[in-house]
């Protein structure tokens, strides 16, 4: 049974944010739209939109996506979880860190 | 003919985790692999199966991220994510842990034996890059840490007759070190690549360094003073590149590996005339 974009979503909706007593989903942090995955390519992106663009808790929130993906997931997923374009002022440096294949607990 | 690669055997080295490096010592007779499963693991030949000869165990706490062979081909250096590099002493079958360098706040991402045999240099997520002397008595000295780079250092590697240092890091930039009056320095910054710079290797002249990089381009340096120059640029894959690999005999002949799962091979050519 190959995976899709709801699926992958269902993963990720219920994450709490760490500041609010909400979760992604309630904080439009994550949407089923901004989930991309191809199951013959083994890849997943997700785009995650914070809810100010100097949400100092970008990182973490990127992080527990991540996470969540890479236990959930078939070992051949690679996955991309980056700051939705635009909308985060350290988008550049907070996705560099995500992207760091070398980073504890990744 | 079409050139061909035939698949000679395949195992099962570092069960449920990453294989993250692998280096054949100076002979050629074995290869040792580290992974995030905390071991070492010693390869070599037994009729035409690759066996384990070895197994690494008692060395670190958290995963081994790189291995170097010393020029002598007696020891073995492990880099690993628990902050200390373990010197291991060969001897017949076996390894022993005669040394466990410490010092490094967080990760040690890389270790690389100078040709003389008596340096080795380390770096780390701290951003520094260690310099070490070997005694005699086979005693470790820290005798210099740079601080030159503003984030994690990647990858150090010397060149192949000189007591030159590079150094590769999260910082975008190349670094070059050397000892003058009786100082390590960084003598040059190689900038260029628009992300992380995962791996560098001299050509075996050491007259070119490539280095390979998160922006998917592969580099090759050449050196010309007062400054350093770019000679080349190659979109090289479509994902990370985590390392470029001269081939010790054939000039020109560059391997570069990704995240794509590829291996690319490539010639490098010096344009006529330059």
């Amino acid at each position: 049974d190959s995976i899709d974009a709801r699926e992958i979503f269902d993963l990720i909706r219920s994450i709490n944010d760490p500041e609010h007593p909400l979760t992604l989903e309630e904080l439009n942090v994550v949407e089923q739209v901004r989930v991309q995955v191809s199951d013959p390519e083994s890849t997943v992106a997700v785009a995650f939109t914070p809810t100010i663009p100097h949400c100092s808790m970008a990182t973490l929130i990127g992080l527990s996506i991540k996470v969540k993906l890479l236990r959930s997931l078939p070992q051949r997923f690679k996955m991309d979880v980056h700051i939705t374009p635009g909308t985060h002022a350290s988008e550049h440096a907070v996705n560099k860190q995500l992207a760091d294949k070398e980073r504890p607990g990744l | 003919m079409k050139d061909s690669l035939v698949l000679l055997g395949r195992v099962p080295a570092h069960p449920d985790s990453r294989c993250w490096f692998l280096a054949w010592n100076p002979a050629g007779t074995l290869l040792a692999s580290c992974g995030g499963d905390r071991r070492i693991r010693i390869w070599g030949t037994e009729g035409d199966s690759w066996i384990c000869k070895s197994v690494l165990s008692e060395g670190h706490q958290r995963t081994v991220r790189k291995v170097a062979w010393s020029p002598c081909g007696n020891y073995l250096a492990s880099a690993s994510f628990d902050a200390t590099t373990c010197i291991w002493k060969k001897n017949q079958d076996d390894f022993e842990c005669v040394t466990t360098l410490e010092g490094h706040e967080n990760e040690v991402k890389s270790v690389a034996w100078a040709p003389s045999g008596n340096l080795l240099a380390t770096c780390s997520r701290d951003k520094s890059v260690w310099v070490w002397e070997v005694d005699e008595e086979d005693e470790y000295e820290c005798v210099s840490v740079l601080n030159s780079h503003t984030q994690d250092v990647k990858h150090v590697v010397w060149h192949p007759s000189q007591e030159l240092l590079a150094s590769a890091s999260y910082d975008d930039t190349v670094k070059l070190y050397r000892e003058e009056e009786d100082d390590w320095v960084c003598c040059a910054t190689l900038e260029g690549h628009e992300s992380t710079v995962w791996s560098l290797a001299f050509d075996p002249s050491g007259q070119r360094l490539a280095s390979c990089s998160d922006d998917r381009t592969v580099r090759i340096w050449r050196q010309y003073l007062p400054g350093n120059e770019q000679a080349h640029l190659h979109q090289a894959h479509s994902q990370d590149v985590n390392c470029v690999a001269w081939n010790p005999k054939e000039p020109g002949l560059l391997a570069s590996c990704s995240d794509d799962g590829e291996v690319a091979f490539w010639k490098y050519q010096r344009p006529e005339g330059l």
